[in-house]
């Protein structure tokens, strides 16, 4: 598979490519839409991937995830293409002192959920469309980590390199954004009428 | 009453219970984690909770798809271009 590759480590003419980078197109256009909340945007992030990993595809080591390389690729181009618009403080992303504290271990929520609707698994009852843009709504620091773990399945490891933050952060990312989506998730539910609202003692609501 | 049966407590159980899902514990092993929840009739419906809900988030990911014409488009790209030892940066 290797012998394509000359000294420089090149690969003259992208052997494998077809086989290990193609197969995720689907991935890197649904993390390129979540980023970019655009079809046409994704679309031209895609195809900007694509062009650039397979220009580089001498430096993508055989044996790692390709994955996870393309959505390096990805995120780069989405962000330098902010850029252009935005000034780049704006988008590093902030690391706050409470960046790797983890939240409470018991969900609340969880607590409220086995309160009104012991039995449901009431995410069984929330669409697709909803759970996407219940993502898609999720703060950048906490939408990014939760879709490239529990979208696109990455691990910590995969998602610390790609993102360029300590194992640490993007734990405390991850619990926090998705009890955050759960959240947003119930309220859903509690909205449609899947469940009944909390049985808080709310005065004057 | 904080245990159930002879292994971790009811309270850490759930403190590692995305780790758990996240196949990514440290100083317990999943067996015992595992064990816990298959015994506890408190925490079991926790875990499904959490599970359920990764699976609510994969099944809405696997839902989506590339538009077919996209997928043709970058085929097509690609067989118009070389690689490149110095890509643009």
């Amino acid at each position: 598979m290797t012998e394509g590759r000359g000294a420089s480590g090149v690969a003259a003419n992208g052997d494998g490519f077809a086989e290990e980078a193609l197969p995720h197109l689907d991935a890197v256009y649904r993390f390129a839409l979540r980023l970019s909340g655009s079809p046409d945007q994704a679309a031209d992030l895609v195809q900007e991937t694509f062009l650039r990993a397979y220009r580089a595809w001498g430096q993508y080591t055989p044996g790692t995830r390709a994955k996870s390389w393309l959505f390096t690729i990805c995120r780069n181009v989405f962000l330098r293409g902010r850029e252009r618009a935005k000034r780049h403080d704006d988008l590093v992303e902030k690391h706050t002192e409470r960046d790797d504290a983890l939240p409470d271990p018991v969900n609340p929520l969880w607590s409220t959920i086995q309160s009104v609707s012991p039995e449901a698994d009431f995410f069984d009852s929330i669409v697709d469309e909803e759970i996407l843009r219940a993502v898609d709504d999720l703060p950048e620091e906490f939408r990014t980590v939760v879709l490239l773990s529990d979208l696109e399945g990455l691990a910590y490891q995969e998602i610390s390199d790609l993102l360029e933050v300590p194992v640490g952060t993007v734990k405390s990312r991850l619990f926090r954004g998705r009890r955050r989506l759960q959240e947003a998730l119930y309220e859903y539910a509690v909205e449609m009428g899947h469940i009944p609202a909390r049985a808080s003692s709310r005065e004057g609501g | 009453m904080s245990s159930c049966g002879d292994g971790i407590t009811c309270r850490e159980a759930i403190t590692v219970v995305q780790e758990f899902l996240d196949g990514t514990l440290e100083g317990v092993s999943a067996d015992r984690v595992r064990a816990h929840f298959d015994i506890c009739s408190r925490c079991y419906p926790h875990l499904r909770f959490e599970r359920s809900f990764r699976e609510a988030l994969a099944r809405a990911s696997r839902g989506e798809s590339a538009p077919p014409e996209l997928k043709r488009r970058v085929v097509d790209l690609l067989a118009g271009v070389g690689t490149d030892e110095n890509p643009e940066t």
